[in-house]
This record gives C-alpha cells, sequence and structure tokens, in this order.
C-alpha cells in the first residue's frame, strides 16, 4: 500500500468554542471552493494541452481524406488553430463554462450527449460495486479480527492479498470463463441487457431502477444477471482493500480501555463490536475511501473494457483507439469534478462521524 | 564503520519471524532471476510459430499449451519477466528520482516554492495514475518507451509528498543546525544528512509501488495502448487471448495472469517486511 503513507493530511482536532465553529466552517467550506476552482483550472489547462501535444491535425481528421489543403487551411481558421494560444485557451474556456466539450468525430455525437447516454451505465456498475465492496469488506474484517489467526482470519487474508495483486481485467476473463463458459450461470458479456429482452423507456437511465419503476420484472432479472460479473469482479480489490484496513483498526481498538470497559459493564458483544468498537475503526477506511473512488475510476475503465460494458471508461478507450481526443478531454474535466467532489463529502462523512473533527 | 550487531539480529529476527515476507522475497528473487535469464532458459523462442499446433491445449510439448499463432506460452511467459522485471525498475528509478527531487526542494525550501510544487502534486493526484499514465502513453504514441515514460510521469507524486513529508520531519533537528552552524552549504545538507534520513520510508513506498507498475505496465497493454504484439508482455497476451475465453481457451488468459498475480504478490509481500523493518512506526 503504497499509497498509504500519503493520504489526505489529519484532520485539526483542535477544540473551538462554539461560537467559532461555524465561521471556522464556512471558512473551510470556501478553502474548498476555492480547492474545486484550482483543480478543475488545471484540469482544463492539462486537457487544453493534451489535443496541442497529441500528434495530428485536429481540422484534418475532422475532414474526410481527399480534402484539399485549402480545406484544411479553412477549417483550422474556423477552429481558431491560426490564432496564439492564449486566445486559443481562452476559447476553449467559454466553451466548457457553457457546457460545450466538443464534438466527438468517431461517433458523430456531442460528447456531451455521448457522457450523458453512457454516464448512467458507469454510475451503475461503480456505485453497486463500491456499496458491495463496504459493506462485504468492513464484515469479513471485523470477522477477521475478531477470530484472529482462526480459520476466517486466514481465509480473508488470502482472499485480500490475491485481491490486490491480481488484475481485475484477468479476474473479469476468468469470470466469464467460470460462470459463462463453463457454468453457463451468467449471460454473455455483451453489455448492459440482452439483446432479446424488450428495454423500456429511460427515465432515470439506470436499468434496475427504471425496470424497478415500470414493473418489468424481466429487464430487471436480465439487468441484474448482466450487472453481477462486472459488479463482482470491480468490487473485490476493493474489498480486499477495506478488509485489511478494517481488520487493522479492528485489532487496534479492541484492545483499548473504553472497549474493555463496555465489556465489564456487562454490555452485549455485538453492540460493543458494532457500535463502539466499529465506529472508530472504520476511521482509516473513511479517509482512504477517497482514494479508493479515484482508483475505482481507474478500474472502470478495464472492466467496462472486458465485459463490454456500454459506460465512460469504455468510451474512453475506444476514444484512445481512434485517436479522437475530445473525449479524452471530457474524460479528464470529468475525472477531476468527481475527485473533488468525492474527497469533499468524505471529509462531510467524517465530520458526521467523529463530532471531535473541526475544520 | 562498525557493524551494529545488535541491529542486524533485531532485523533478520524481525523479517524472518514473518513467513509471509520470506515467501515474498523467495517469489521476487525468482522473479528477478528469471526477468535476467529467462530467455536463455526458454525451450521455444518468444515469437517462433508453429502453425500445425494452433490454440492447443496444454500438453507435455508445451506444458502451458500455445497461442493462435503456435507460439509456445510458456517460453512467453518465461520471457515476459524480463520486460516486466525491466519497465519496473526503470520506471521506479525515474519517479523516485523526480519524486525525491521536488519533496526535497518543496520541503527544505518551504515558502512560494513549497506551496507550487505541492499544488502541482494536487492537481496531479486529481487522476487516477492509471488514467494519466494511459492518456500520456496515447499521445506519445504505444510502445514500451512510451510506456516507461507515461508511467514513470504519472507515479512521482505520491513520492514527492512522502520525501516532502520526511523532509519537514528532520529539517529542524539539532544535527541539522549543528551543521549549519559548522558553515555547511545547503546541498552538503541535503546529499549527507537528509538524505540518508529520509530513505528508508521511500524505498518502502517504492518496492510496494513496484507491484502497482507490474499491473499498470500489464493494464495499459491489455488496453492496446502500452506494448504492442508481437511482444511478449503479460498484458499483452492477455489481450490477444482474450477473444478465445468465450469458447473455452483459457491458457492463453490463465497463465500470463497468474504469473502477473504471483509477482505481484511477491513484491507486496515483500514490502510490508520491508517495512516493518526500515519504518517501525508504520508497523501494524
Amino acid at each position: 500500500m503504497g499509497e498509504a503513507l500519503i493520504g489526505p493530511p489529519l484532520p485539526n482536532t483542535k477544540r473551538l468554542s462554539m461560537g467559532m465553529v461555524d465561521m471556522q466552517f464556512s471558512n473551510y467550506l470556501l478553502k474548498r471552493m476555492l480547492l474545486l476552482v484550482v483543480v478543475l483550472i488545471g484540469a482544463s489547462i492539462l486537457s487544453f494541452l493534451l489535443v496541442r501535444i497529441a500528434p495530428g491535425d485536429p481540422a484534418r481528421m475532422l475532414l474526410p481524406p481527399q480534402a484539399s489543403p485549402e480545406d484544411i487551411a479553412r477549417m483550422r481558421t474556423q477552429m481558431g488553430l491560426d490564432r496564439p494560444y492564449h486566445e486559443q485557451y481562452l476559447m476553449y474556456m467559454t466553451n466548457l463554462i457553457h457546457g460545450d466539450l466538443g464534438f466527438s468525430h468517431h461517433t458523430g455525437r456531442p460528447v456531451l450527449e455521448e457522457f450523458r447516454m453512457r454516464l448512467p451505465a458507469t454510475i451503475e456498475l461503480s456505485v453497486l460495486s463500491l456499496g458491495l465492496a463496504t459493506v462485504v469488506g468492513i464484515w469479513l474484517g471485523v470477522m477477521s479480527a475478531l477470530n484472529k489467526d482462526k480459520f476466517i482470519d486466514h481465509a480473508a487474508r488470502v482472499v485480500s492479498i490475491a485481491g490486490i495483486s491480481a488484475p481485475s481485467f484477468w479476474i473479469g476473463l476468468l469470470a466469464i470463463f467460470a460462470f459463462y463458459y463453463l457454468l453457463g450461470w451468467a449471460p454473455a458479456p455483451t453489455g448492459r441487457v440482452d439483446v432479446m429482452v424488450k428495454s423500456v423507456q429511460s427515465i432515470t437511465g439506470l436499468m434496475l431502477v427504471d425496470s424497478a419503476l415500470t414493473r418489468n420484472w424481466v429487464l430487471f432479472r436480465d439487468a441484474l444477471s448482466h450487472l453481477a460479473l462486472p459488479v463482482l469482479v470491480l468490487s473485490f480489490s476493493f474489498l480486499a482493500m477495506i478488509c485489511r484496513l478494517t481488520r487493522a483498526g479492528m485489532l487496534e481498538v479492541m484492545e483499548q480501555d473504553y472497549i474493555k470497559f463496555a465489556q465489564c459493564c456487562g454490555i452485549s458483544r455485538s453492540r460493543v463490536v458494532w457500535r463502539y468498537a466499529l465506529r472508530n475503526a472504520v476511521r482509516p477506511v473513511i479517509t482512504m475511501l477517497g482514494l479508493f473512488v479515484a482508483q475505482l475510476l481507474g478500474g472502470v475503465v478495464f472492466v467496462e473494457t472486458v465485459f463490454n460494458w456500454p459506460g465512460i471508461g469504455r468510451y474512453a478507450v475506444e476514444s484512445l483507439w481512434y485517436l479522437d481526443y475530445t473525449p479524452i478531454q471530457g474524460f479528464i474535466i470529468f475525472m477531476a469534478i468527481i475527485y473533488v467532489v468525492m474527497n469533499l463529502a468524505i471529509d462531510l462523512l467524517y465530520m458526521a462521524l467523529d463530532p471531535r473533527v473541526q475544520y | 564503520m562498525r557493524p551494529d550487531t545488535s541491529r542486524y539480529h533485531y532485523t533478520r529476527k524481525v523479517f524472518f519471524s514473518n513467513y509471509l515476507s520470506v515467501v515474498g522475497a523467495v517469489i521476487v528473487i525468482a522473479f528477478v532471476l528469471i526477468g535476467v535469464f529467462g530467455r536463455g532458459i526458454v525451450p521455444y523462442a518468444p515469437d517462433q510459430m508453429d502453425y500445425s499446433s494452433m490454440i492447443a491445449a496444454p500438453s507435455s510439448d508445451h506444458i502451458f499449451g500455445t497461442d493462435q499463432f503456435g507460439r509456445d506460452v510458456f517460453s512467453r511467459v518465461i520471457c515476459g519477466a524480463g520486460i516486466s522485471l525491466g519497465v519496473g525498475l526503470v520506471v521506479i528509478g525515474f519517479s523516485t528520482a523526480i519524486g525525491m527531487l521536488v519533496g526535497v526542494l518543496s520541503g527544505y525550501l518551504g515558502g512560494k516554492i513549497d506551496t507550487f510544487l505541492m499544488r502541482l502534486v494536487d492537481l496531479f493526484m486529481a487522476f487516477p495514475p492509471v488514467v494519466v499514465a494511459m492518456v500520456l502513453a496515447t499521445i506519445l504514441g504505444g510502445g514500451i518507451k512510451t510506456l516507461v515514460i507515461a508511467l514513470s510521469l504519472s507515479r512521482w507524486c505520491g513520492t514527492a509528498r512522502l520525501a516532502r513529508g520526511e523532509v519537514l520531519s528532520v529539517k529542524n533537528s539539532g544535527f541539522i543546525k549543528a551543521s549549519r552552524a559548522a558553515g555547511a552549504g545547503w546541498l552538503y545538507i541535503t546529499w549527507h544528512h537528509i538524505l540518508p534520513n529520509i530513505i528508508s520510508p521511500i524505498l518502502v513506498s517504492s518496492t510496494l509501488s513496484f507491484g502497482r507498475i507490474v499491473l499498470s505496465t500489464a493494464g495499459l497493454s491489455f488496453i492496446g495502448v502500452g506494448a504492442q504484439p508481437p511482444i511478449p508482455e503479460w498484458g499483452t497476451m492477455i489481450c490477444e487471448g482474450r477473444e478465445y475465453i468465450v469458447s473455452g481457451q483459457w491458457w492463453l488468459v490463465f497463465y500470463p495472469g497468474m504469473a502477473i498475480m504471483i509477482t505481484v504478490m511477491g513484491l507486496n509481500l515483500l514490502g510490508d517486511g520491508l517495512r516493518d523493518i526500515l519504518d517501525p512506526r508504520q508497523r501494524r
């Protein structure tokens, strides 16, 4: 866990008088908003530079192969490519603020529209994976800490070492082999639903929610069966990391005096474990959750590629194959937004769980 | 310098008392040996095609089977170790060098330079390393060389932050002040006093990130922006074998992936063991 040594800075736990807390908090929010702006400007500069560094003329790529040099020159003027860089950047930023992410030439649609179409598939996949990984990972971590050096502890450790060490795309392919080819339990890895199952009008874009809302249980089951393998595969490595962190935290907390005191008071074991100990043991997990989300978005790229999942990650990979850089620019900015928003959410969660933490 | 026997015995005890780190060390030694000498010991050349036995299941002739061009999967997996080892070492070297330079400058000089460099690190850390590497590798145009550059550029921030923190914690120690009072320049102090004191946590985190680099190399090659066929890179092999998995030819994908998993596992276990010795504060 190289990144475990870095993490976000430790929260400031200084005691403050109650009157100052609100001001402190709004200061903190302001700082966060500033960071959001800085990261977004940075991301926009990066994504702007990307197309300028990349080989190939963007104007050339939009035109058919038989276009004459005059056509290309006209297109360059039209796209503003003949102007100085700072003017081009301002143009790019203006478009960005108006929600214009450019045009994806390999799909022939605006990038924003593509993102809107594909985002629900990615959200469905990653939210379910993160949820599954958190619940099962914490449960497994607690169980192996309580039964240290027993069978379940060793089993959990083997699972977590394997989960951290094996590449997700490989696990995905093996899962397809086992559950589709050998056992026939899972559907073919061809996307979100079977082509034979009639789809419904998109309401939220999330297949499970849409089919449940319209009471289309055939579709619901089909969507669920298509989701099962990708979700399991994507959650595997996060489950492993969460399990390791929870186990370590739990072992430490269970030795503390207040836990012993609670046990002496005759409070039931399950209450001591799940209410008193866990609340303190999961703190490192929450700290790392922000990092996990960033890694999850990296993992999404591979899992979506393996399962032909029509989400953002596969779209990014396809765009790379076609040397279509506008979607990549959008992808970079999207990543940056997710990162900043997630970190904010995690800080707030932190405060909710631990009243001593103040900003 | 007199060898510090008690420290040596302590180190040996800690390392060998944890049998998992010994397992890790054995795996890593095997990986390095195979990486260096692998090409000399394989039964077939990694790119030797044989159209009479394509996609043949594992047998006594080809213990890991053959791929779609009749190449021996075992030989290719063995040769893949050398590529992962080479890429990993170079990337670790470059990214640690960049990270330490940035971190030490930032921590030692402080002030505006520190603020600027750390905001830069924040910016880079806003993206998953794999995504940064993926984009960079594509722009620079595929292949092993660009893969190395892309991975190095995507991985220096962690080291930079770590190095900065370590520098800050030793910067105000008495011996640094004494050295400065004795007239030592900042370059001398950095090289002789700061670097030796911050090197072990950085070494640990580098070993631990070696595993991640092996994973990223394979991952980028798998999605087609890293090593290109016919190079026997593990991720490339999995990518090539991918379409055969739905028709049941598992060995094209299984063995290279197994090689990745065992190697990364070995590196992680060894890294955990090293951390216990070199960086006792992080012990769990």
